[in-house]
This record gives C-alpha cells, sequence and structure tokens, in this order.
C-alpha cells in the first residue's frame, strides 16, 4: 500500500508492505540507525519515536498508521535547540546511557520536558520505567532530566 | 483510513467484520515476528478528531473513544478520581499507555477486565454508533451476564461519560500473577462509598474476572448502607461478608475459593479500618 507521511520534516511517499513495523521502516527502508530494535514486543521502551507528537513504541506501530502522520526519530530530533538543553543538561551531570537505551531516553526527556518544565523525581522515575535499560545510576537519570529543564527554561526565559 | 466518523461508520457497514484499530495494543501485543500477523481487513480510527477529543463538565468527563490513556491519566488529580487513575494505569505497562485506550479496553472481548468493573461502579455510558443511529447504553448493558460484548457488528463505540463524584473512599486492587496481562487467577476488586459523620450514605462493590464476567448485587450493596463502621468487624460489616461469601460459593461468577477468600479479607482489612475515612 501507498503511505505518505512526513519523517523529520521532510515528506516521503512509498509503496509499503501493510504487515511492517514501523521501526523496520525507519532501520531498513529509510537507514535511520538511531531508533533501535530491541525485543519486539513492546517491554523494553528502546525503540520509542514520536509519531503526530505522542511517543509510540514503533515496534507496535504498523508502518501504515504513519500515512498522513508526521514521524520524528532521534535523527531529526538531533540539532534542534531542545535536543542540545538535554545533552548538555546530561553532560553536566556525567548522565550516559547506553547506546541501546540513549535514543529513546533523549526523546522521552523530550516528551517531559514538553510537559512540563519542573519535572519531578517521582514523575521522571515513573515514567522511565517504559525503559527497561539498566545500564546507569537512576539517580543520576533524574538530576539528568532536571538539569536538562533548567537549561530550557533557562532558554527560553532568555529568548 | 477514513478521516471522519461518518466515513468509518460507511466502512464498519459495508465491512462489518473489519478489525478495528486505534491504538493497535490488542492487535500487536506480544507478536514476535519480524512482519506483523494482521487481520484480513482493519478499519484505523487514528485519523478521526471526532474521536480524539476529551473534555470534562461540572458533572461528567467526556472522553473520546480513541483518547489515549495516557492522556486522560496526564488531566491530573484536579479531575481524575484517584479509583479512575488506578484503574487507567492497570490497563497495560506505562510504555504503551500513550497507544491504548480506553474505548479499545472496553470494546475488545477479553481485555476490559482492568476498566470494566470500574466502569460500573461509576455508572459509565457509552455512546454506541452505526449508520442506523445512535444510542446511549450503561457500561452495564456492554457485556452480558457470561461476560459476552453485546455490540453489533456495524456498530461502534465512539464516546465513553464517566459521572464525576466525590467519594470518600474506595479500593482499586488487582490480584494473579500478572500486572497487566489477564491470567485465570487474575481478578479485580472495586470498592467505592460515601460516608457522613461516620455512616455509610452510598456503597458499591463489583468483581471482575479473566472472562470479562462482572459480579456485582445492589441488595448486597444496601446491607452496609445506614450502618456505623467502627474499628473491628462490626455485626453489620460480618453480615455483609457472609452474604457476600454465599453469593461468591453459589453464582454463576467464576472466583476460585482461593481469589474468594482474597477478596473477603481485603473487604473487611478496608472497611473494618475506618479511621482513615472522613
Amino acid at each position: 500500500m501507498i503511505i505518505t507521511l512526513d519523517l523529520n520534516g521532510k515528506e516521503e511517499t512509498l509503496d509499503i508492505d501493510p504487515s511492517l513495523r514501523l521501526v523496520h521502516l525507519l532501520r531498513n527502508t529509510f537507514g535511520l540507525l538511531g531508533t533501535k530494535e530491541g525485543c519486539l514486543h513492546g517491554h523494553c521502551g528502546y525503540c520509542l519515536v514520536f509519531l503526530n507528537d505522542q511517543l509510540v513504541l514503533s515496534c507496535l506501530t504498523p508502518a501504515f498508521s504513519t500515512h498522513r502522520g508526521k514521524v520524528l526519530t532521534i535523527e531529526g530530533f538531533r540539532g534542534t535547540p531542545e535536543y542540545y538543553d538535554i545533552e548538555k543538561g546530561f553532560l553536566e551531570v556525567q548522565y550516559t546511557p547506553c547506546g541501546f537505551c540513549a535514543s529513546a531516553r533523549i526523546l522521552l526527556t523530550h516528551a517531559i520536558l514538553q510537559e512540563t518544565l519542573y519535572p519531578t523525581e517521582q514523575m521522571i522515575r515513573k515514567r522511565f520505567t517504559a525503559i527497561l535499560c539498566r545500564c546507569t545510576d537512576p539517580s543520576r537519570l533524574v538530576e539528568g532530566v532536571q538539569r536538562a529543564a533548567a537549561i530550557r527554561r533557562h532558554r527560553q526565559h532568555a529568548v | 483510513m477514513p478521516s471522519s466518523l461518518t466515513e468509518a461508520l460507511g466502512w464498519k457497514e459495508r465491512h462489518p467484520h473489519a478489525t478495528v484499530y486505534a491504538g493497535g495494543t490488542y492487535l500487536l501485543w506480544n507478536q514476535s515476528g519480524r512482519l506483523l500477523q494482521l487481520p484480513e481487513t482493519i478499519l484505523s480510527l487514528r485519523n478521526i478528531k471526532e474521536l480524539n477529543r476529551f473534555g470534562r463538565t461540572e458533572s461528567r468527563l467526556d472522553i473520546g473513544a480513541t483518547v489515549s490513556i495516557q492522556r486522560i491519566l496526564r488531566a491530573g488529580p484536579k479531575v481524575l478520581s484517584p479509583l479512575l487513575a488506578k484503574a487507567l494505569e492497570g490497563i497495560c505497562p506505562p510504555s504503551v499507555t500513550s497507544m491504548a485506550t480506553l474505548g479499545g479496553n472496553l470494546g475488545v472481548q477479553d481485555r476490559c477486565m482492568a476498566s470494566f468493573p470500574v466502569m460500573h461502579v461509576l455508572d459509565a455510558r457509552c455512546e454506541i454508533r452505526s449508520t442506523r443511529g445512535t444510542r446511549w447504553v450503561p457500561v452495564t448493558g456492554l457485556r452480558s451476564e457470561t461476560g459476552q460484548l453485546q455490540l453489533q457488528p456495524v456498530e461502534l463505540i465512539t464516546r465513553i461519560q464517566i459521572p464525576m463524584e466525590e467519594w470518600n473512599f474506595f479500593i482499586y486492587r488487582r490480584i494473579g500473577s500478572s500486572p497487566y496481562g489477564i491470567t485465570p487467577d487474575s481478578l479485580v476488586i472495586v470498592l467505592v462509598g460515601k460516608t457522613y459523620r461516620g455512616m455509610v450514605t452510598e456503597f458499591r462493590f463489583a468483581l471482575g474476572n479473566f472472562s470479562s464476567q462482572i459480579f456485582r448485587n445492589r441488595d448486597l450493596e444496601t446491607l452496609l448502607i445506614g450502618t456505623r463502621l467502627s474499628r473491628g468487624k462490626s455485626k453489620d460489616l460480618k453480615a455483609f461478608l457472609d452474604a457476600l461469601q454465599e453469593e461468591l460459593q453459589n453464582r454463576k461468577f467464576l472466583v476460585t475459593p482461593l481469589q474468594g477468600e482474597r477478596v473477603l479479607r481485603i473487604v473487611e482489612m478496608t472497611l473494618s479500618n475506618p479511621f482513615q475515612f472522613p
């Protein structure tokens, strides 16, 4: 079936197999390897991407559901001022997620900061249960997200 | 992939056995193959704005069938009662709340155990539409006594309305081996009530099991209304528990003896500690 979608700000039209998962469309068709393929069961959270401004698990999203929709992956998010807030916040507290979960954690952080620029520890810990990776210290994660929030507040206030 | 409700209803009329796709969690959950196993015909409701509305009035919440669980939860404690929030959190893991929908949970044959008992005690109702018209049904009318979904193939659940009431006490407890999956040992216990100066003025109690059956007995509920709860097992509470035990043993509601025992103990523990209630 033919679908048309906005992928990282660029309109794409292509013919796909309806049973294709979004994660495979992104990785195999478009070569966007920042979205990771983990469990394919919706448990690990590595495959999170934005679809129509909502964070979804791309392994549980059929590619056809992106028709007339907007998809944002880590590649599209990189280079934006919002990305740099998060990158700087994580670096300042020395929070370094691993290669499997980094993309998902950054996008999830962005989703949290879109909701509130004053995220509480409880909220951050609860939301990050969506990603199963145990690569880093969770308290460092909380500090990183809150530091990113502070940087974003400062930048938005300065503007 | 229709973009309006009228178009979607027309499609459903022409293809009554098409599988409805909103969040997709029921359709796609636990599929491990590289390619998804999909039904022959799918009707996607994702692009329909009318089904994605979420609002409130003074007296009720109005939730479109394709509103995600996450969006409802984000309304916060000022809008959402703690009981409803707990029930919604029990529908699916946090990672899929942005995809799962309340309409989908109620409309799927064997997945409504987490939400249905709560909708039942809160007197929620659903708007069901087809090309032939619109009807409002209480959530109680969505399922038969054996748990079968009472929805025609050409019909769609479009809205859910939940009255907003203040309750003084509630329990929402889910027991079973899986926190989100539904297994034969899964059971949901819901209990809500209002008190005034220590006296119970309203009381509702429901159980939901793995086969989407509901247990609710209004005669049983009246046993506690007008009584004064006290610390420990009062005479009225004992009468209620005895009657409940007898009902669970006699009725067609599927519950194992162990589950029945746990239900009685949980209810007893909650209601024999009234100092937690205002």
